[in-house]
């Protein structure tokens, strides 16, 4: 016998049962991507900090290479200067931009600071806390080290125009801010997708030494991404080594017929690409 | 008595075999053109299987009605569990010999080598729920059909007795075997609407758009026995609040919330 009360009850508990079931789902991926969000910032955290120090060896190998190098530090130290304005007001940075050599001695400890400002931007100031000591035991170190190469810096370096400077920097955090995320990334999955990115973002940085890097991990991930060959051989020519750039490619050219290659080829035999 | 239209639709969907309630479904002509094709051929069992529920029975009532006024064919829906008992049925009904005692295998063996076909179309015996014969059954009666003599075709469940059935018994003897399945979506809403219009109940068969269709599907999974059930639950509480609260029934759309209390009451849902 039908008893339809009874049915009605039962349907309402029924369609509730299941819009609680698809409501516990809901939950369950925010949950989960709450955990995820947080343990992969805590990740890219630990992470950063090593990276600094590579960054760092890095820097103070290529100083010795180029001026380009040279101006690009200084650019760096300009943006430090300015973050820290921000950050807690320090009065000997602050004093003047002409009197710039006063400030070179702690130059190289501004640039620690701005490779650790990048995490300042992507991270949770709880987590910020703890790691901050570490990392200032860390910059420490690296400042003696690193004096010594920066006293040559120093005298080298070239007076520029600070308003063109300021531009240039806030573009440089941006992507160097990028790099590091995605370094931290590609680290994790290896995907040769991540480090192509990586390569195209140092070229276009014109750090040529890191893009010939990258170029060459992706390279040895994947050998058929086309792209990867032609970063390699860019770079090789803007680090003046046009005949292994020429070598290289034609190389590729043989095996994939690129005709992206092949153009690039032209342009290198030609001096179209310098 | 009074046409009501919600009381006829449910009895639509009592869970008979009758073969004037046969629907036409593209599947099923398709398969049952084989079927009859394969009658013809020189083939000594045909055997038909599918779940509980996907219409084998209707299939073989109405291969058996089709049939009955060109061949010599005869359906037992049950199964006759007793030996002697089947045998006797088999030569009453193909040489219509009456026996009063016991007849065993062997005598009734002799019996069918000693008779001469009447022309050249073979007798034909349709097996309903073939399951349940045991497999000493099934040994005797592929034997009978290794004289040419008769025909069987054999509807069973898909159990995995039955494949073993197949297996052992008809590997090599089973020439032809048809699978029936459950409905698709589409097959159901042909089902479902030309079941109500052939009982002259359009307004209802109206009622059912492709949405409830496919919440009827995925309740039922497309099982006819199980939608019969359903529908029939279904109409039975219209049926209800059409006498008791008339406003709470829309009568040009089925609703959703009717068609899962249904599902409640027949069990096919849980809650
Ligand atoms: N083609 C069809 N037309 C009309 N009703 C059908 C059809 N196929 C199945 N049915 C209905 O579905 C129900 C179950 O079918 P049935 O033949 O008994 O299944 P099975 O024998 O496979 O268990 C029956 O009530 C039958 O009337
Ligand atoms: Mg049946």
């Amino acid at each position: 016998m039908l008893n339809i009360n009874d049915l009605e009850i039962r349907q309402k508990n029924y369609k509730l049962k299941s819009y609680i079931r698809y409501f516990m789902i809901f939950i369950i991926l925010i949950i989960i991507s709450i955990f995820a969000v947080f343990l992969f910032n805590y990740n890219s955290v630990s992470t950063v900090d090593t990276n600094t120090n590579i960054l760092k060896n890095k820097e103070s190998s290529l100083t010795q290479d180029t001026k380009i190098k040279k101006q690009e530090t200084a650019e760096h130290s300009n943006i430090i200067k300015k973050e820290i304005t921000i950050d807690k007001p320090q009065e000997e940075v602050i004093i003047t931009k002409e009197e710039k050599l006063k400030l070179f001695p702690s130059l190289d400890f501004i640039r620690k600071i701005q490779s650790s400002t990048l995490n300042y931007y992507e991270d949770n100031t709880n987590i910020q806390k703890s790691v901050t000591k570490k990392e200032i035991s860390i910059e420490k170190k690296k400042t003696i080290i690193s004096e010594a190469s920066e006293e040559k810096k120093v005298v080298e370096k070239p007076i520029l125009p600070i308003e063109t400077k300021n531009i240039i920097n806030i573009k440089r955090k941006n992507s160097n801010d990028d790099i590091g995320h995605v370094i931290t990334r590609f680290k994790v999955n290896n995907n040769p997708a991540l480090s192509l990115f990586i390569a195209k973002k140092y070229y276009q940085l014109k750090e040529y030494e890191n893009a010939y890097n990258y170029a060459l991990i992706t390279n040895e991930i994947n050998n058929n991404i086309e792209a990867s060959w032609i970063i390699f051989a860019k770079s090789l020519v803007k680090l003046k080594k046009k005949d292994m750039a020429i070598k290289t490619l034609k190389r590729y050219i043989n095996y994939s017929h690129s005709s992206q290659a092949k153009l690039l080829l032209n342009e290198i035999l030609t001096g179209k690409f310098k | 008595m009074e046409f009501n239209i919600y009381e006829s639709s449910r009895d639509v969907f009592l869970d008979t075999v009758n073969t004037k309630d046969y629907i036409q479904l593209d599947r099923v002509s398709n398969i049952y053109q084989s079927l009859k094709d394969s009658i013809t051929k020189p083939l000594k069992m045909i055997l038909l299987y599918g779940k509980p529920g996907t219409g084998k029975s209707m299939f073989l009532t109405k291969l058996h009605d089709s049939l009955l006024s060109s061949h010599a064919a005869h359906l037992y829906s049950t199964p006759i569990l007793d030996e002697s008992e089947f045998f006797k049925t088999l030569a009453q009904d193909l040489y219509g010999m009456e026996y009063s005692g016991e007849l065993n295998f062997t005598q009734f063996m002799k019996v069918v080598n000693n008779k001469e076909l009447n022309g050249p179309v073979i007798p034909l015996i349709l097996l309903d729920e073939a399951q349940l014969y045991s497999s000493s059954m099934m040994e005797k009666i592929r034997l009978l059909s290794d004289t040419r003599k008769v025909k069987f075709i054999i509807a069973l469940h898909k159990t995995e007795k039955e494949d073993l059935i197949a297996k052992e018994h008809f590997q090599t003897r089973i020439w032809e075997s048809i699978k029936l399945e459950n409905a698709s979506t589409t097959e159901l809403m042909i089902y479902i609407q030309k079941k109500l219009m052939k009982a002259n109940c359009l307004d209802t068969a109206n009622m059912f758009s492709i949405k409830s269709i496919n919440l009827i599907h995925k309740i039922t999974d497309g099982n006819y026995r199980d939608t019969n059930k359903l529908m029939y639950t279904l109409f039975d509480i219209y049926l209800h609040y059409q006498q008791n609260n008339p406003n709470q029934i829309n009568g040009s759309q089925v609703s959703n919330k009717i068609i899962e209390m249904s599902a409640i009451h027949t069990g096919l849902i849980n809650a």
